[in-house]
């Protein structure tokens, strides 16, 4: 754990100068009340020091798993506070270091207790991302000096490229036929198998019977025929760049899952095979993320 | 363009709620000092940002018209913007300005701290004991609400109050420590500021008719005395010598021309009293002392006529010792000043005057001075402190028609007369009598103290004191002007003596917590308020570190910063750091009762079996048990436990009573 450090707020220029008029006001009328009245303030605020970094020694700070997303979008960043001191903690505030994101202001938290709640991260690049540091920060009790901690999770995530492109399937390469609507209405032909549904997924083909006797949700899988295979390559991406490629077969990937059409990647030598479900999505867009970006010339 | 946000929006409603208190308690100096529209405006607006009232004219439109309107206003009443009012009345007009335009956080911070400044410009013109409570009452408001501003809406306000009064008392330390120890001579005196609304109550410099009896209904301090030798003179001795007027225009006496220095004192070797004296600002140049001063303070000049004079006006409170010796006086008369003593203006003599002025110049300087005292006494003259107005011809009317007067009249009249009659004489006015303070072992000299007396001079003997106001109302010397006055000897009304009889245990009650707050006061302004640079050097000189240098004092201020800084940090620190969480405590408590009543949790029991068993332990108090151990098991383990309340367990846990007495059948 990192070391809580105090720094002035943009409020402590103003309480120096208001000191510097106290000191002027006490020597140039030789006013002892005046000096009295400004070594009180001085001395509340360096011990409103020891109290913003007291209010924050003892809270411990727990960075969740984050679960992968693609550009674009938001993540959620689970954070957890606890407070392990035997006194309130108030008005801390949690965001991520150096990023303009809307932080978290936490009132009060009770001797003991505990906050959950997700920091949101956007993703911006493609590939993998360790998660900045996250600030812990308060200026109580006064608002002239602030304590800061920042605390360094090492998680890792990884962001895959943002969905985008045609929105059709490139089936005249695949030689699929058919209507795509119908198809993914239909429950197919081959029941393939099940697998554990996903929040988020369609729940057409979750089999209720299974779940009415007590057993957990899981999803029928119908495997279309290898004819209707779709086979995703950079070289069938389109014309555009590099990245606009990557995320056309993002997003055909992912239309692909979502319309339980068996899919496979070819990109530049490396190869993931035919397949279908979570972890091949996954095994597809992990490559897609992690395909080299162009150099620049 | 600034958004709508106002100081509703960015501190909660109870730090809101507590800065509005703090300023309108702060801003008492500006109602005190500057003219009421500006004042009025301020009030207005902190009573519009206590109701989150809000103009409905865009900010921009107001800002400028506020600013404008304000400092026209300014401009009008003060004919300036400079000097200490306008300059109040400017501040009052940026604060209200920045009440009604406060929109980002720290906002709240700048009113804050403009609170606290107008806190400081109380202390410009006041530094009682009682001021400065108020002023440490104010700040530790103004320090909740940003304790409060910070807390979020989640603090009360009580509990934000109990903080900021936590962080102010761990200051003390530091306050005191660097009171002590910062350099006192960074910056020599520059100025002292003090409004000319608040003039000082003290001895004019001259004498018009009614110019003292205006001090006298004034309970304001003029000096404190201290008697360091221990005898304490009787009240009819306690003549402080303030100045001495040498140019008589009848009634109204003026002081000499030029202020020469004395020279050549005779040395009576009579008694001689120390006098420790603590003197109120008065804005003059006296420099009060017992009749008659032989040594001079310093600062100060011993002059002709043996008076104390200053170098400098009395703007600040002054702390001096001074030697008199009462039978100590100037025993010769130069030409020069023998001339002076005998002239009186023309136009005050009119042949009434010289008429009378007869009958006294017969027989020796003592047969001269007795025959204008008998005068006085037969001729039906009164005392009052309300004679009415004596216009040009003063002197005749007094002595003729309306005979009335106050100490200054008889004292003007009498030392004219005497000036008519061929015999040196002046005027001395300063304080006659005192209050002895037994609580604090000095004597207090008030405004109402305030006398004028003659002096005559005696071939021979040299100047010698007359008051003839002693020879018409013998019992002002030894009550004082006030108390006199009040024991009905002035009105001659009897019912009033007797209601002033009857409320007396009342009133000295109220004269003894008046006498202790007093000397309170009095050690708060010669221990806190007094200390300097010399104070500061003869405390060292008792540490045995010798005089410090400024650099040095600076060095000692940081080390005992950093280590005010690491002793409460230090403890802060140590504090018990507990991991337990509030429902694991409440059960603790429970647990520790069970103990004590002899039923100790087994090891691996659990709460549902503990509790199992202590209610057929105590079955008296089974149903409570219950009770606690359903909502114990919810809270910790339920489905819902917002639906059951942690305080009330917490509450019934607190309450529960496992009566030792009877015997646990199965334990």
């Amino acid at each position: 754990m990192s070391g809580t450090w105090i720094k002035p707020t943009g409020n402590a220029g103003a309480l120096a100068l208001l000191g510097l008029v106290f000191l002027y006001a006490g020597a140039s009328q030789g006013n002892n009340a005046a000096y009295l009245l400004g070594f009180l303030l001085f001395g509340a605020t360096l011990i409103s020091i020891l109290h913003a970094w007291q209010n924050l020694k003892n809270i411990a700070v727990r960075v969740d798993a984050v679960r992968p997303g693609f550009v674009g979008d938001d993540l959620l960043v689970p954070v957890e506070l606890t407070n392990h001191s035997g006194k309130s903690a108030y008005g801390i505030r949690l965001r991520f270091f150096k990023m303009d994101s809307r932080d978290h202001l936490i009132p009060q938290l009770e001797p003991g207790g505990n906050w959950r709640g997700n920091l949101v991260l956007p993703a911006t690049r493609r590939g993998p991302l360790t998660l900045p540091r996250v600030a812990l920060s308060s200026s109580f009790p006064m608002g002239f000096f602030e304590a800061h901690r920042h605390i360094d999770s090492h998680q890792q995530t990884l962001i895959y490229p943002e969905p985008a492109g045609q929105p059709t399937l490139p089936v005249g390469t695949s030689g699929f036929a058919g209507n795509e609507a119908a198809r993914s209405t239909e429950y197919g032909d081959d029941f393939a198998g099940m697998r554990s549904y996903q929040p988020g997924e369609s729940q057409r083909r979750v089999d209720w019977k299974a779940v009415a006797r007590g057993a957990p949700m899981l999803v029928k899988e119908f495997g279309g025929t290898r004819t209707d295979d779709l086979h995703l390559s950079l070289e069938n991406a389109g014309p555009g760049g590099l990245e606009e490629r990557l995320s056309q077969l993002t997003l055909w990937a992912l239309r692909a899952e979502s319309q339980s059409m068996r899919y496979s990647l070819q990109l530049a030598g490396d190869r993931v095979g035919t397949g279908l479900g979570e972890n091949h999505l996954h095994a597809v867009l992990k490559k897609l993320a992690l395909y080299p970006a162009e150099t620049k010339r | 363009m600034s958004g709508t946000r106002d100081l509703g929006q960015i501190a909660p409603r109870s730090a809101v709620w507590m800065l509005c208190l703090g300023l309108s308690l702060a801003s008492l100096t500006l109602l005190l000092h500057i003219s009421l529209p500006p004042a009025l405006l301020l009030l207005v607006c902190i009573a519009a940002t206590w109701k989150g009232w809000r103009p409905s004219v865009p900010r921009q439109a107001l800002k400028i018209g506020v600013f404008v309107g304000g400092m026209g206003l300014v401009l009008l009443t003060h004919g300036s913007l400079l000097g200490v009012e306008a300059g109040l009345s400017v501040l009052a007009i940026l604060i209200s300005l920045k009440l009604l335009e406060a929109h980002r956080p720290r906002d709240f911070h700048v009113l804050v701290l403009l609170g606290f400044f107008l806190c400081l410009t109380l202390l410009f013109f006041y530094q009682q004991l009682y001021v400065m409570l108020y002023v440490f009452v104010v700040v530790l408001i103004l320090t909740a609400s940003l304790v409060l501003s910070g807390a979020g809406a989640a603090m009360p306000r009580s509990k934000g109050m109990r903080l900021a009064a936590r962080l102010l008392l761990q200051a003390v330390p530091l306050m005191v420590l660097l009171f002590l120890l910062f350099p006192r001579d960074l910056v020599g005196v520059r100025f002292s500021l003090r409004s000319s609304q608040m003039a000082q109550t003290g001895m004019s410099n001259q004498m018009l008719p009614g110019s003292i009896a205006s001090l006298a209904e004034s309970e304001e301090l003029a000096f404190r005395v201290e008697f360091p030798a221990g005898e304490i003179p009787r009240t009819r001795d306690l003549y402080w010598r303030g100045g001495v007027l040498s140019r008589c225009f009848g009634l109204t006496w003026l002081p000499g021309r030029s202020a020469l220095p004395l020279r050549g004192l005779p040395d009576s070797g009579g008694r001689q009293m120390l006098q420790r004296i603590t003197m109120e600002p008065h804005g003059g140049y006296w420099v009060f002392a017992l009749d008659r001063p032989i040594t001079t303070p310093p600062g100060s000049a011993l002059m002709t006529g043996q008076y104390l004079r200053s170098n400098r006006a009395k703007d600040r409170t002054s702390r001096y010792e001074v030697v008199s010796r009462p039978d100590d006086t100037e025993a010769t008369l130069s030409r020069e000043v023998q001339r002076q003593s005998l002239s009186v203006s023309k136009e005050v003599v009119s042949p009434r005057v010289q008429a009378l002025v007869r009958q006294f110049s017969r027989g020796s300087t003592q047969d001269r001075v007795d025959a204008v005292l008998n005068y006085f006494q037969q001729q039906g003259f009164a005392y009052s402190l309300s004679p009415g107005q004596y216009g040009s011809d003063g002197l005749e009317s007094f002595l003729f028609n309306r005979k009335v007067g106050f100490c200054e009249h008889y004292a003007g009249a009498f030392a004219s007369l005497m000036r008519l009659a061929n015999v040196p004489a002046r005027v001395v006015i300063g304080y006659q009598g005192g209050e002895y303070n037994r609580h604090g072992g000095y004597m207090i000299v008030r405004q109402s103290h305030a006398h004028a007396w003659a002096e005559v001079f005696f071939d021979g003997t040299g100047w010698q004191r007359v008051d003839p106001t002693e020879a018409v109302a013998p019992g002002r010397i030894s009550a004082g002007s006030m108390s006199f006055s009040q024991s009905g000897a002035e009105s001659r009304d009897m019912d009033r003596a007797d209601a002033a009889q009857a409320d007396s245990a009342w009133r000295v009650s109220v004269r003894e917590m008046r006498l202790a707050w007093d000397s309170l006061q009095f050690k708060w302004d010669s221990a806190v308020m007094d200390f300097g640079s010399e104070t500061q050097n003869n405390l060292f000189e008792l540490t045995g570190l010798g005089r410090p240098k400024t650099a040095m004092l600076l060095v000692w201020c940081a080390v005992a910063t950093v280590s005010v800084c690491l002793f409460v940090g230090l403890i802060l620190h140590l504090r018990r750091r507990t991991t337990r969480e509030p429902l694991a405590c409440i059960y603790q408590q429970l647990c520790e009762k069970g103990r004590k009543a002899g039923a100790d949790v087994q090891p691996g029991e659990g709460p549902r079996d503990y509790l199992d068993r202590l209610q057929s332990a105590f079955p008296s108090t089974a149903h409570t048990l219950r009770n606690i151990q359903q909502s114990y098991l919810a809270l910790r383990y339920g489905p819902e436990p917002q639906k059951y309340s942690m305080d009330t367990l917490k509450k019934t846990i607190r309450a529960v009573r496992l009566d030792t007495n009877i015997k646990p059948e199965r334990l």
